[in-house]
């Protein structure tokens, strides 16, 4: 026999082979998620053109989407993002298994083992063809994208720069996924092991994080991460959260840690395209670095692992002790945390989370190991893992080592903000639906009004700080109104101090109220009132950001001559609709602007006597501004403000309210249109009132004949949320005013449904409750009546619905110190 | 030449071999045996380099084998348990190995497959088992190993191919000075093709030697006896083994014989044999095997 030497390479020949067969198939499902996802997604986008309407509604041209996009890639990217990038991680899982299956099959390891290689090449061969599949799988179809992009919108920087943001990002979740898979199944004996245990690591960081936000959430007082505001109504749509712990530690991530970028780069829309304007910003490539860097460590690693594993582990499952554990302990955790996020209250979700954490954690070690001797001889780990998570819980609910009780230094503080969640009623500066600033780090804005932002002053300051020490010096049992407060302290040094109370004592929320006397509040109104208003001008680069653009509606509809005033009566029985000559509206404003900047806290929330009348501005300052951009186009200099100008004398024209709901509190919504609740101290607009022959109208009280008082707590269904404690929504109570019900039909023509319930939130008219048709009782009560007032915790008062002989009614609101006893024994 | 030096390898808490040492010289063929479990394929796979052992060392020509890919291109391991692509047919295998191994050759491929008369166009896992290790034999001698391990290599395989097999083996090392270890449990087939033998027995290496020299100091007497006897008779031969059947006794002496041929004469026997130990004999008198009382065992 001859023996002629072969010129093969045995490591070119076991990258070659890796490039073949069953590598392939994870390889072509990549490239077909991004390929379907980017080329379907942005492909449409590319092509598409947006009508443009004119004053009739009708079509009249189409923008393309090169003269709305710079870049599009993904777009919706927020939404997609995470899915993609958790399929890709999983794709280089698969590949993973794809590569080094061979060393959990013993006959494959006799084989492969016995070969002369050594163990490092026989690795890099498998590893290195595997990572260039996942390459090409992700720079194909992102390179389709990029040339689409060039060929429809042009050549650009941003263009290439957002393609190197996808390429590099893409390129690199694949191949941290695909290194920590080979790394993890390097230790293991078995595809299935090797399956469970990849997709434990590469999520560990999510699923540390979640665990401890979860916990954190239910538990630590204060809690300023992932913290959830939800408005009173409920509304899912409406709520606002803050960072989550994963979003702040997102470079732990090796799948996540460019979600953040690539969600805002997934579209860039054309500068001056408002509402929808992006600040074009460089791309942040930090934590790619980063991941660069620490997926080399861990391919180094891999290389130790493997030439460190043992052949004979090849097809036993179990035979890593410390992956079992940390799977199990990791798994268990997860469960147990789930459990506690399900839960009512704490306790509950401790009981269940505890059991599951059993049944999860000895399911998945019965479940590797499958030897009951092993498994017996484990069972020691299970105490340790409860007793962990338990202390965990303890730690968390005590305060996390100070972590709740923490305030920063006054000398440390630059400013401070303060987010408050209630119903869209009289808080902040505009009254109902405060959405004067909102706080950057809020995804949805309409439920989470920022009471303040930025007061710097040493009182304002001393202020919000107060507040917040009766918070920290709270018991949980104290803790009764559920509306959550957020305090944001800007230090000098740069950095955030947050926290976050979903809960508060009621001593603690009227020392939040104070804020309204503040410094800052004085500033705001002087810029409501007096500062010049803005508009947007494009063709000079001038933008409006959205705080600015509804400062700048509100300044508009208060001080524009054609912007229009509503006025409605203590009762809301009747408004005029006021055509204000410009001299009067300027004593009006004059006067409204003295009364509030002097007004107390305790004049406007717990005033004395119950509201003289509420008043309504609103103006049109889109109109305006297409306006003034019709002047600019056709060269004429004029301003809206100085073309405009009101009636030679101020008129109106009073209405009974004859059906239907008036509710002012739902009409102001957005501070758009500034809403204000003229209290009884308002002494110069009240005499402006009187001087506009407005007043007695707006003051008369109706024919009410009789009155059924309920009390507040029969009303209102108290929250166990997170906790053993029942807790309630405070609130500014707002009247509402119901006219001839009996005459409100639905669409199909029943009666509609006048139930306060429907419409407030508040008392339902079959509640129980006295009712009194005696006149002198009526009157009684109407001396007690609020008809704005503040609930500081909704289970407290009473509510009082006046009726008419026509059956109008009007809800009223009595503290509890006010009511007569003489009608507190009757119900 | 290879030379295993007290070597140890455990699984765990479980030791499967203990302070092993052998020595295989250049073109010699080197018998493993033991009963099941002993450590044969351990042992195997530990001179393949696919296990590392817990203490000693494997050298083969002066150098550690184990992640040694020099020394490795030089041994082809033939397992029991065999492995072949889901798909593959001895093409493809063919292609496979002469990836790993640069002394791989085609032609030596092709006689080898025309002799055995394999199709290589057919899927492998489509064969017998016996036409399995056959394809695996072909694949094997054509990458030219200096050391060739064979695990149970010739189990399933019908008798006129075994003969063809060890032909090959033969002449392979005659003209490239090949090393074989063969583990088998067949020890008349050893018997025939290895000058050397090693006993795995308690994790060990019990008794190693050349073939020939084994049944040196161990001598079979066989005894026929024309007279009634009893086998107290015996009581003054220092033997092993003695066992009657019949009017026939046998039994072993282990050393000089000189003084038990006196005894054996006084006796008066009417035949007297001398016989070689068999390897099988020298085998099961090492594991002191026992006889089995198999009536009890299936009643």
């Amino acid at each position: 026999m001859t023996t002629n030497q072969s010129s093969t390479n045995a490591f070119a020949y076991a990258f070659k082979t890796g490039l073949k067969g069953l590598p392939l198939l994870p390889a072509i499902a990549n490239f077909c998620i991004l390929a379907f996802c980017s080329l379907f997604l942005s492909g449409s986008q590319l092509l598409s053109r947006q009508p443009i309407y004119n004053s009739q509604n009708e079509i009249e041209g189409y923008i393309t989407a090169k003269e709305r996009f710079l870049a599009i890639f993904f777009p919706e990217a927020e939404y997609y993002i995470p899915v993609i990038l958790i399929l890709t991680a999983l794709c280089s899982l698969a590949m993973a298994i794809c590569s080094f299956n061979f060393i959990t099959s013993k006959k494959m390891v006799n084989v492969y083992y016995s070969l002369g290689i050594t163990r490092t090449k026989l690795f890099l061969g498998k590893y290195l063809s595997g990572a260039l599949l996942l390459v090409i799988s992700v720079f194909v179809p992102l390179l389709i994208i990029l040339i689409f992009n060039l060929s429809v919108l042009g050549f650009s920087g941003i263009i290439f720069k957002i393609f190197f943001l996808y390429l590099l990002s893409f390129t690199v979740v694949s191949l941290a996924s695909y290194t920590i898979s080979a790394a993890v199944f390097s230790c293991v004996g078995t595809i299935f092991e090797s399956g469970i245990f990849s997709s434990i690591i590469l999520f560990i960081s999510d699923i540390i994080l979640y665990g401890i936000q979860t916990i954190m959430g239910k538990s630590l007082y204060g809690n300023p991460y992932g913290f959830e505001f939800i408005p009173v109504n409920n509304n899912v749509y409406d709520n606002a959260y803050t960072a989550t712990l994963s979003e702040q530690f997102d470079f732990l991530s090796p799948v996540f840690f460019a979600k953040a970028e690539l969600a805002k780069f997934g579209v860039v829309v054309k500068t001056g395209d408002a509402p929808t304007k992006q600040v074009i910003e460089n791309p942040v490539f930090s934590n790619i670095f980063l991941w660069i860097v620490l997926t080399a460590l861990i391919a180094v690693l891999a290389i130790f692992l493997f030439n460190k594993r043992k052949a004979e582990i090849a097809g036993f499952i179990g035979t890593n002790r410390v992956l079992n554990t940390v799977t199990s302990f990791l798994a268990g955790g997860f469960a147990f945390a789930f459990c506690i996020s399900l839960s009512k209250t704490l306790t509950l979700g401790i009981i269940a989370g505890l059991i599951c954490f059993s049944i999860i954690h000895l399911g998945l070690e019965l479940a590797v190991l499958r030897d009951l001797k092993k498994f017996t001889k484990g069972l020691y780990k299970l105490p340790v893992g409860l007793v962990a998570v338990s202390l965990f819980v303890v730690s968390m609910n005590t305060g996390f080592f100070g972590f709740s009780g923490k305030i920063p230094d006054k000398d440390d503080i630059k400013s401070v903000s303060v987010t408050i969640v209630g119903e869209a009623s009289g808080y902040g500066l505009f009254g109902a639906g405060d959405h004067y600033i909102i706080d950057s780090n809020l995804q949805y804005i309409n439920s989470s009004r920022v009471l303040a932002n930025e007061l710097t002053s040493e009182k304002d300051i001393e202020t919000v700080m107060k507040a917040h020490k009766t918070l920290i010096d709270s018991q949980e049992e104290d803790r009764t109104i559920l509306n959550e407060i957020q305090f944001s302290y800007t230090l000098k040094n740069g950095k955030i101090f947050k926290r976050n109370f979903s809960a508060v004592t009621p001593a603690a929320y009227k020392a939040i109220l104070y804020i309204e006397e503040s410094e800052y509040f004085k500033n705001s109104l002087e810029t409501l009132f007096k500062a010049p208003i803005k508009f947007p001008d494009p063709k000079n680069g001038i933008e409006l950001s959205q705080e600015e653009q509804t400062l700048a509606q509100a300044q508009f509809s208060l001080r524009d001559s054609l912007s229009s005033v509503s006025v409605h009566s203590k009762f809301l029985d009747s408004y005029a609709m006021v055509s204000l000559s410009d001299k009067d509206r300027e004593k009006l404003l004059s006067a409204l602007y003295n009364d509030l900047y002097n007004r107390s806290v305790t004049d406007k929330y717990y005033p004395d006597d119950s509201p003289v009348c509420f008043m309504r501005f609103e103006g049109d300052y889109y109109s305006a501004y297409w306006g003034i951009l019709e002047s600019a186009s056709t060269g004429t200099a004029e301003t809206k403000e100085e073309k405009s100008k009101g009636p030679k004398e101020s008129t109106f024209i009073f209405q009974d309210f004859s059906s239907g709901f008036n509710d002012v509190y739902t009409s102001s919504v957005y501070n758009a249109y500034p809403f204000f609740t003229i209290t009884s101290d308002m002494a110069q607009t009240i005499k402006v009132l009187k001087e506009l022959k407005l007043y007695s109208t707006l003051t008369k009280t109706p024919d009410f004949v009789s009155a059924k008082i309920t009390s507040a707590k029969s009303c209102y269904e108290g929250i166990y949320k997170d906790t053993d404690v029942k807790r309630y929504y405070s609130r500014y109570f707002i009247t509402t005013y119901i006219a001839n019900p009996s005459t409100m039909l639905d669409e199909f023509g029943n009666p509609e449904d006048t139930s306060y319930s429907r419409f407030n939130g508040t008392v339902d008219q079959d509640y129980e409750g006295y009712t009194t048709n005696d006149l002198k009782d009526v009157e009684k009560l109407l001396r007690h009546a609020f008809t704005a007032y503040e609930q500081d915790s909704t289970d407290s008062g009473y509510f009082v619905t006046f009726y008419t002989s026509d059956g109008d009614k009007s809800l009223c609101f009595i503290p509890e110190n006010r009511l007569p006893q003489e009608f507190k024994i009757k119900l | 030449m290879l030379e295993v030096k007290a070597l140890t390898k455990t699984f765990g808490s479980f030791t499967a071999l203990q302070d092993i040492s052998l020595n295989v010289a250049d073109g010699s063929v080197y018998g493993l045996v033991g009963y099941n479990g002993a450590g044969k394929t351990t042992l195997l796979k530990n001179i393949a380099g696919i296990y590392k052992p817990e203490k000693g060392e494997v050298l083969f020509d002066g150098e550690n084998i184990f992640d040694n890919e020099i020394k490795k291109e030089e041994i082809f391991f033939m397992p029991d348990d065999l492995y072949f692509g889901p798909y593959a047919n001895m093409k493809k295998m063919a292609d496979f190995y002469n990836g790993y191994y640069k002394r791989f050759n085609y032609e030596t491929f092709k006689k080898l497959t025309d002799a055995f008369e394999l199709d290589v166009s057919k899927r492998i896992n489509g064969f017998s088992k016996g036409m399995q290790r056959q394809a695996e034999m072909v694949l094997a001698l054509s990458t030219h190993p200096k050391l060739l391990l064979l695990d149970e290599s010739f189990d399933g395989i019908d008798p006129q191919k075994r003969i063809f097999m060890k032909g090959l083996l033969k002449e392979a090392i005659k003209e490239t000075n090949m090393s074989v270890i063969i583990s088998s449990h067949n020890l008349q087939e050893l018997e025939n093709l290895c000058d050397h033998i090693g006993i795995i027995n308690g994790k060990k290496i019990s008794i190693t030697g050349a073939v020939n020299e084994l049944s040196y100091g161990r001598t079979k007497f066989r005894l026929a006896f024309a007279r009634e006897f009893s086998l107290e008779e015996f009581t003054d031969i220092n033997c092993e083994n003695l066992t009657r059947d019949g009017q026939l006794v046998l039994f072993t002496i282990n050393g000089n014989t000189e003084e038990a041929e006196k005894q054996i004469k006084k006796l008066k026997p009417a035949v007297t044999e001398k016989i070689s130990l068999s390897l099988e004999e020298i085998f099961m008198q090492e594991m002191k095997g026992e006889d089995y009382d198999y009536k009890s065992i299936l009643n």
